[in-house]
């Protein structure tokens, strides 16, 4: 599953990133990494953007980019 | 007088109080927001602290060395280029993990730093406990609390730079271990001569870095990356990004700051203004308010403002003898000038309200909200920011628009910021709206700026589908948490918007009502003064508008600056009137409704002032461009007005 598949209920763990080099480099430079737990936080009219809590931080993410994080549920 | 001069840079993530830090340090206003990407240049100021002179610099915020965003160049090649001193380097101790990240590649690279915790306070309301000390002695650098909000720890924070200037040890190059495979690639990589960061750097940015690196050196990283790729599926940047952050946590533990990684609390606020079905409503309605607070808050002020000027006019007809004198000090002077002044309250007011917005972080919660009717017109969501700084001033906005990497993104952002209506527009809809929709005057300006709004999406929409697209930007923003705006903050702010706009009262206002009121007075004893002459030549143009020759000059004196609109009106239809009320029977005389908003959406829309076509010139790079907005915003202005007039005439 991918980062739009995730809920508001639903923590998640990043499993990889891929997509082309730019995106990868630009999540990385927010410490969006692998190992991470992720949870829809807010999600506009259309679906499309959404923002993720990430860490610390809240992060917005359009679902074309948001496709690229692979993660998997986790439990606690 | 000090002999000794260092430069002392501001450095860190975006959104981590440089600049409100910059500001207490030096005294100075620059300009502060709650959301990434406020900075956009360098900014210098001084002060002196126990005998030395210290030169700050204020630098856009990055997320990595080793990144070329504009912004993050910008703060990049400056360290290379004119290497500080010192750097100063903040953090933010809401999120220490990823601010730290900087701080590994500063140290690395062995910059004399010093670090500074800001939003302490934040933090210790989180829960977060910290300890400056421990992680003082662990990275070798001196690490201070500081309070970009107040100068609670700002003597401390000047001893020690200055204490730390004086002492020219320089500090060990921090050494991350990092995976096998990207050390034995540091290591083949350092053998060409590289020094081990300039390695780290190489690769963690593909080979776009600030520095030289000759062809072979440039083969090598090339193939050393790809080597990495098939080992792991993982690039580079982020398996060194992983060393760092490794490095980070075992740091974080060792000093007894807390790395819980995750919070999930949500705010409030955010359930309700990010709600999915309420968001929208709620961003439609909070820009209603605004506009309707600003008209009918601003009136009372407005009132007081208007009778203290009609009175000084009275007064001076008649204290003054009949003549020359007293026409151009009473139907000029105070006639322009204070046809402007009354406005300022609503002026204040509308800058109070996108104060609030940036310092409280509901900016780029509304920039998310809207990226998706953004990405419709070839934009995204980061342009909404420039977009609503428009409203205050349009050149500010334009230089806002840098954070947008795309070129042709931000082309079309610059190009479509003139409609939004601008402050200096303010006055004539105020004006306007009050004499002929004194009813609902606020819905009839949240209506004009909405129009604005429109013209500049299909302005944009037709671009994007002409203009050569490039590489499409990925719409990637961090929400910063919701701050309650200072209200000093905000009272300095709106304390200088105000300033700015006294300053253009008595400068190009009253230098414009002053024209005005020559124009109109001579030839005396003539049937039509300059100014009627010059009406009349023109009003063939404006006359499908339902517009007459004294809207016709007014609009032409707005090529200046469009406050002088006002002030022209007040001037031509004020002779003999000294307050607003006499402005307003005359213009609801002279004016049929409809035309009334024919002048306003003509205003509205028709071409940028002098200052904003110089900045779109230096921005865009060419007269082009700058000649297409003046082009472009004629005849949709023409084109408007005449449509509002013809069906304005059958409603109305
Ligand atoms: N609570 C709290 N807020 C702070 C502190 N310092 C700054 N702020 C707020 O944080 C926000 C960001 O401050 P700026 O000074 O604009 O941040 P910056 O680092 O210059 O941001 P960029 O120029 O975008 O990189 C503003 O809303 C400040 O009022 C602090 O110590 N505590
Ligand atoms: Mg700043």
């Amino acid at each position: 599953m991918t980062l739009t598949d995730v809920t508001k209920k639903q923590t998640c763990r990043i499993r990889a990133i891929s997509g082309p080099d730019a995106l990868r480099q630009r999540l990385t430079a927010l410490g969006v990494m692998r190992g991470q737990k992720v949870r829809l936080s807010a999600s506009t009219l259309w679906g499309n953007p959404r923002t993720y809590a990430i860490g610390r931080q809240q992060i917005c993410l359009r679902n074309e980019d948001a496709c690229m994080v692979e993660v998997e549920p986790c439990d606690d | 007088m000090t002999d000794q001069v260092f430069t002392i840079a501001l450095l860190g993530n975006p959104n981590c109080g440089k600049t409100s830090l910059f500001n207490l340090l030096t005294g100075s206003r620059q300009r502060t927001g709650n959301m990434a990407g406020v900075t956009v240049t360098g900014r210098e100021g001084e002060r002196e602290h126990r005998g030395v002179t210290l030169r700050f610099v204020d630098l856009p915020g990055i997320y990595s060395l080793s990144h070329n965003r504009v912004e993050e160049r910008v703060a990049r090649d400056y360290l290379f280029e004119t290497p500080p001193d010192l750097v100063l380097n903040v953090l933010d101790a809401g999120n220490l993990a990823r601010n730290l990240a900087l701080t590994t590649q500063l140290l690395e690279q062995q910059l004399p730093s010093l670090i500074a915790v800001n939003m302490l306070d934040e933090a210790e309301a989180q829960g977060i406990t910290l300890d400056c000390d421990s992680l003082a002695k662990l990275l070798d650098v001196p690490v201070l609390p500081s309070d970009g909000r107040k100068p609670r720890y700002l003597d401390l924070l000047l001893d020690t730079i200055v204490d730390h200037l004086h002492l020219c040890a320089p500090a060990q190059a921090l050494e991350i271990g990092y995976e096998k495979h990207v050390e034995g690639a540091l290591t083949r990589l350092s053998e060409t001569g590289l020094k081990r960061w300039q390695a780290v750097q190489a690769l963690e940015s593909g080979g776009d870095v600030a520095f030289v690196l000759y062809d072979e050196q440039q083969t090598l990283l090339q193939q050393e990356i790809k080597q990495l790729e098939s080992y792991h599926d993982d690039s580079a940047a982020q398996l060194i990004a992983e060393g760092r952050y490794g490095f980070i946590h075992g740091l974080m533990h060792n000093s007894g700051s807390d790395h819980d990684e995750i919070s999930f609390a949500e705010h409030w606020l955010d359930s309700l203004v990010l709600n999915r079905w309420l968001g929208f409503p709620v961003f439609v309605c909070l820009l209603w308010l605004m506009f309707e607070s600003t008209f009918t808050l601003g009136a009372y002020p407005a009132d007081w403002i208007d009778a203290t000027v009609s009175g000084l006019g009275q007064w001076l007809a008649n204290a003054l003898p009949e003549g020359l004198l007293r026409d151009v000090l009473v139907d000029g002077l105070i006639a322009g000038v204070g046809g402007v002044l009354v406005f300022l309250p609503n002026v204040v007011l509308l800058f109070t309200f996108i104060a609030i917005m940036e310092q409280s972080g509901y900016m780029a919660r509304a920039a998310f909200l809207t990226d998706r009717l953004m990405s419709r017109v070839g934009l995204h969501g980061k342009a909404f920011v420039p977009l609503v700084m428009g409203f205050g001033c349009n050149v500010p906005a334009i230089m806002a628009t840098r954070t947008i990497e795309e070129p042709r993104a931000r082309l079309i952002t610059i190009l479509i910021n003139p409609f939004m209506s601008c402050s200096a527009r303010l006055p004539v809809y105020v004006l306007l709206a009050g004499i002929f929709f004194a009813d609902r005057a606020g819905t009839v300006m949240f209506g004009i700026y909405m129009l604005g709004i429109l013209m500049a999406f299909t302005v944009a929409a037709i671009l994007s589908r002409t203009l050569p697209t490039q590489h499409d930007e990925s719409f990637i923003m961090e929400l910063p948490p919701w701050r309650i705006p200072t209200l000093r903050s905000l009272l300095l702010h709106v304390w200088d918007k105000a300033g700015d706009f006294l300053s253009k009262i008595g400068g190009v206002i009253l230098v414009g009502s002053l024209l005005i009121w020559l124009l109109q007075t001579f030839p005396q004893n003539a049937d039509q003064s300059y100014l009627e002459q010059l009406g009349h030549l023109l009003a063939p143009l404006f006359a499908p508008l339902g517009l007459g020759w004294q809207e016709t000059v007014a609009l032409l004196s707005g090529f200046i600056a469009k406050e002088v609109i006002a002030a022209t009106l007040a001037v031509v239809y004020q002779m003999g009137e000294h307050d607003m009320a006499g402005l307003q029977a005359a213009l609801l005389a002279g004016l049929a409704p409809a035309a009334g908003l024919a002048l306003m959406v003509f205003t509205l829309l028709y071409m940028p002032c002098l200052a904003t076509i110089a900045v779109i010139r230096r921005e865009t790079g060419s007269w082009r461009w700058a000649l297409l907005s003046i082009l472009l915003g004629l005849v949709l202005a023409w084109v408007g007005a005449f449509i509002t007039y013809k069906l304005g005439s059958l409603w109305l």
